[in-house]
C-alpha cells in the first residue's frame, strides 16, 4: 500500500503536466446521428416547395441537388464533426442536431428570407417617417379609451388574482385537501393556460358579444380574466409548493383545520409573491388589452385599431407613445410597491 | 374582587393584586396596528368600484353567460366528437397545419430574438458594462417590453415582408414576435448575468484574461444553461402570442381562429380550440424536459435525489431541489415573461 502510494506520489508531477481531457465520445453513436442527418435531409427534401438547384459540375457528369437540404445537410454534418472533435456528450450533440433540424423545419415553413428588404423598404419608410412624427394633440383625445383599458386590467387583474389564489391553494399538494384534487385543478389550469388570451377574447366575444353590441369591455375583462387566472395560479402554486413546512407543522399539530392551515400558515408565507405576481400581470393587462382591441373587446386597442385601418400613423404614433409611458409608470409604481413589501 | 384590577397590565390575567410591579416584560406583546392594511384594503375596494363603473361594463350580459357557454359548449364539442369523415378530417389536418406553422413561427422568433438577446443581455449586465452603455441599453429594452407584438407586425413587418411567399404573412409574423421578445429576453438573461458568482471572474482577471476571454471562460459557462432556459420559456410564451399575430392575417393558427370565429362554425371552433390546446401542452411538455435537463444534468433521477414533483406542466421547479441554487429565471420574471 505505502510503495504504491509513494510512487504515485512520485508520478504525480510528470502526470500533472497532462491536463486532463473528457472521454472520447462513442464513434458509433456519432454515426447514427450522421445517419439521422441523412435521413433528415431526404425527409427535408421530399417536402421542399422552393425548386432552387444546386448543380455540380464534376467534369464527366454533373450532379444536380436540392439547394436548401443540401445546406442543411452540410450544417448538420458539420455541426456533428465540430462536436466530435471538441469530444461533446452523444447526448448533447443530439441537441444540437435536434436544433438545427427544427429551425431548418421552422425557417422553411415560414420561409425565411431577408432579400426581400432592400426592395420593400419603401413600404416602411412613410410609416417609421409617421412614427417619429407623432401627432400630439391626439394623445389627449383618446382619454376615454384610456380610462375603459385601465379600469379593465384593474377588474379582471383584481377578480383574476383572487379566484387564481384560491386555485392555487387547491393545486398546490401542499395546500389542497388531496391528491386528486390537485392533480385535477393542475389539469385544469394548464388547459386554462394553453388558450391563448386572443382565443379567449375571441370566445367571449362571441359568447356575449362585443364592441358593435355595447358589451366590449364585458368581454375583454373575462378575457383577460381567464388569462390571468391562469398565470396567478400556475405561479403561486409553485410558489406555495415550495413553502417553509414549518409553520404548516405546527398548524397540523395544533389541530387546524385545513382551511385554519391555509389561512395562517401559507398565506402569509406566499403573500409577497403573490402580490409581485399581481403587479406583473396588472402590467400585462394594459399591454394585452392594446392587442386584445383587434378583436373588438374596447378600450385603447379599438382606437389603435382605427387609426390603423385609417392609415393615420401619426395618431397611431401618438397613442403608442403613451402607451409606453403607462407600461412604464406601472413598471415603475410596481416596482416601488414590490420593494415595499419584500 | 368586584372592582376591575386597575393595576394589572392588558395581558394579566390574575385578579388578585401582584406581588411586583409589571413592566414591559410581562405583558403579552402588543397587537400590532392593522390600520395600514386595513387603509390598503379600502383603497384597493375603492378603485375597484371605481374600475367597476369606469370599465362600463354590463352585467346583464353576465346572466346569459351561462346559458351561452352550455349551448355553445355543446356545439363545440358536437363537433369535436363528430365521426371524422372526410370534410371533418380536412378540418382536423387544416387546423394542425396552421398550429404548426405557428410553433414554426414560435421557433424562428425566439430564434431572432436570442441571436440578439445574448449580446444585449451582456451590455445591459450591470456588471458587465459601463454605466453609461447600461442606462441607454436598459432603456431601449424597456421600450421595447411596452410596445404590443401586434404594433411590430402592422406597423413595419408585414410592409416590410409582405404576405411572403408561403402566403400569410408567416415570416412578417416571426420577425415581430423576435424584434418584441427581444427585450423580455436580454432583461432575463441581463439578470442571469448579473447574479454569476464572481470567483471565476475575479480568476480570469488575475490570469491577465482581457474582457472578451472573461466572458468567454468565465461567465458564458455559468449562465449558459439558464440562458438556454429563458429562451426555452420565451419559446412557449410566443406560441401563444403568435395566435395574436395571425388573427391580424400573420399567418399561423389565429388567421383560422378568426376565420371560424368570424363564421361562427362551432362545429370547427371546437377542433381549432382542441388543437391548440394539445399541441401546446405537449410542447409546454417537452419544452419542460428539455430545461429540466438543461439546468439539472441528466443525472437527476438516478443519484438518489429527492423526487421531483413537477409532473404536468409546471416546469422546472427548482425550489423543491435543495442542491439547486440557481433558479432558470426568478419566479416574477417567468411572470414577466408572460408565463
Amino acid at each position: 500500500m505505502v510503495t504504491t502510494s509513494t510512487a504515485e506520489r512520485r508520478a504525480a508531477p510528470q502526470a500533472a503536466t497532462v491536463r486532463p481531457e473528457p472521454p472520447r465520445p462513442s464513434g458509433l453513436v456519432y454515426l447514427g446521428l450522421a445517419g439521422l442527418a441523412v435521413l433528415a435531409f431526404i425527409v427535408f427534401w421530399v417536402i421542399q416547395e422552393s425548386g432552387d438547384v444546386l448543380l455540380i459540375p464534376l467534369g464527366f457528369v454533373t450532379l444536380w441537388a436540392p439547394l436548401n437540404p443540401v445546406i442543411g445537410l452540410v450544417v448538420m454534418l458539420v455541426a456533428l464533426a465540430v462536436c466530435f472533435k471538441a469530444r461533446i456528450g452523444t447526448m448533447a450533440a443530439f441537441g444540437a442536431l435536434a436544433f438545427i433540424m427544427m429551425s431548418y423545419w421552422a425557417g422553411a415553413t415560414v420561409g425565411f428570407t431577408l432579400l426581400e428588404i432592400p426592395e420593400r423598404w419603401s413600404n416602411v419608410e412613410p410609416r417609421l417617417m409617421a412614427f417619429l412624427d407623432p401627432n400630439w394633440s391626439y394623445i389627449w383625445t383618446v382619454r376615454d379609451q384610456w380610462l375603459i383599458t385601465i379600469s379593465m386590467a384593474v377588474v379582471a387583474t383584481l377578480v383574476g388574482c383572487a379566484i387564481g389564489l384560491v386555485l392555487a391553494m387547491y393545486a398546490s399538494p401542499v395546500s389542497s385537501p388531496n391528491k386528486g384534487t390537485s392533480q385535477t385543478i393542475k389539469a385544469v389550469n394548464s388547459v386554462i393556460r394553453s388558450i391563448p388570451d386572443v382565443g379567449w377574447a375571441l370566445l367571449f366575444v362571441a359568447f356575449i358579444g362585443g364592441t358593435a353590441h355595447g358589451l366590449g369591455p364585458m368581454a375583454g375583462i373575462l378575457a383577460l380574466l381567464m388569462f390571468n387566472i391562469g398565470i396567478v395560479a400556475k405561479l403561486t402554486s409553485e410558489t406555495i409548493d415550495a413553502v417553509n413546512p414549518g409553520p404548516v407543522e405546527a398548524a397540523d399539530a395544533s389541530g387546524a383545520t385545513l382551511t385554519q392551515r391555509n389561512r395562517l400558515a401559507i398565506l402569509p408565507q406566499v403573500l409577497p409573491g403573490f402580490v409581485s405576481y399581481g403587479l406583473y400581470v396588472f402590467e400585462l393587462n394594459i399591454r394585452a388589452s392594446a392587442a386584445l382591441g383587434i378583436v373588438g373587446v374596447g378600450g385603447i386597442g379599438s382606437a389603435m385599431m382605427l387609426q390603423l385601418n385609417r392609415f393615420q400613423f401619426e395618431n397611431v404614433a401618438a397613442i403608442l407613445i403613451a402607451l409606453i409611458v403607462v407600461v412604464l409608470l406601472v413598471d415603475m409604481f410596481s416596482m416601488y410597491i414590490r420593494r415595499k413589501l419584500l | 374582587m368586584s372592582t376591575p384590577n386597575l393595576n394589572a397590565g392588558p395581558g394579566s390575567t390574575s385578579q388578585t393584586k401582584p406581588r411586583f410591579a409589571e413592566d414591559a416584560l410581562d405583558r403579552r406583546p402588543v397587537r400590532p396596528s392593522k390600520l395600514r392594511y386595513n387603509l390598503g384594503m379600502l383603497a384597493v375596494g375603492i378603485i375597484f368600484i371605481a374600475a367597476v363603473s369606469g370599465a362600463g361594463m354590463d352585467f346583464g350580459a353576465l346572466l346569459n353567460l351561462p346559458a351561452s357557454i352550455i349551448q355553445y359548449g355543446q356545439l363545440m364539442a358536437a363537433g369535436v366528437f363528430q365521426a371524422p369523415d372526410a370534410t371533418v378530417a380536412g378540418y382536423w389536418t387544416q387546423s394542425f397545419d396552421a398550429m404548426f406553422e405557428s410553433v414554426a413561427i414560435a421557433w424562428v422568433g425566439t430564434m431572432v430574438g436570442a441571436l440578439f438577446s445574448l449580446p444585449l443581455g451582456f451590455l445591459a449586465a450591470r456588471n458587465m458594462s459601463p454605466l453609461p452603455v447600461y442606462i441607454v441599453v436598459r432603456f431601449v429594452l424597456s421600450v421595447i417590453r411596452a410596445v404590443p407584438e401586434i404594433i411590430f407586425a402592422i406597423a413595419i413587418m408585414l410592409p416590410l415582408f409582405g404576405f411572403g411567399s408561403g402566403g400569410g404573412g408567416a415570416l412578417a409574423g416571426a420577425m415581430a414576435l423576435g424584434v418584441s421578445s427581444i427585450g423580455t429576453l436580454s432583461k432575463l438573461i441581463s439578470e442571469a448575468i448579473e447574479a454569476v458568482d464572481g470567483g471565476p471572474l475575479e480568476s480570469s482577471r488575475a490570469s491577465g484574461s482581457n474582457q472578451m476571454q472573461m466572458i468567454r471562460w468565465a461567465v458564458m459557462p455559468q449562465v449558459m444553461p439558464e440562458v438556454i432556459a429563458i429562451w426555452l420559456y420565451r419559446f412557449e410564451v410566443n406560441i401563444r402570442a403568435s395566435a395574436i399575430l395571425g388573427v391580424l392575417g400573420a399567418g399561423g393558427i389565429g388567421a383560422l381562429l378568426s376565420t371560424v370565429f368570424g363564421a361562427r362554425e362551432w362545429d370547427r371552433i371546437g377542433i381549432v380550440l382542441v388543437v391548440i390546446i394539445v399541441v401546446t401542452m405537449l410542447v409546454d411538455q417537452i419544452s419542460a424536459f428539455i430545461r429540466h435537463r438543461v439546468i439539472h444534468g441528466g443525472d437527476l433521477r438516478s443519484d438518489g435525489g429527492e423526487p421531483q414533483e413537477d409532473d404536468d406542466d409546471a416546469g422546472p421547479s427548482p425550489e423543491n431541489d435543495p442542491r439547486v441554487e440557481t433558479d432558470p429565471a426568478p419566479q416574477e420574471n417567468r411572470a414577466a415573461a408572460g408565463l
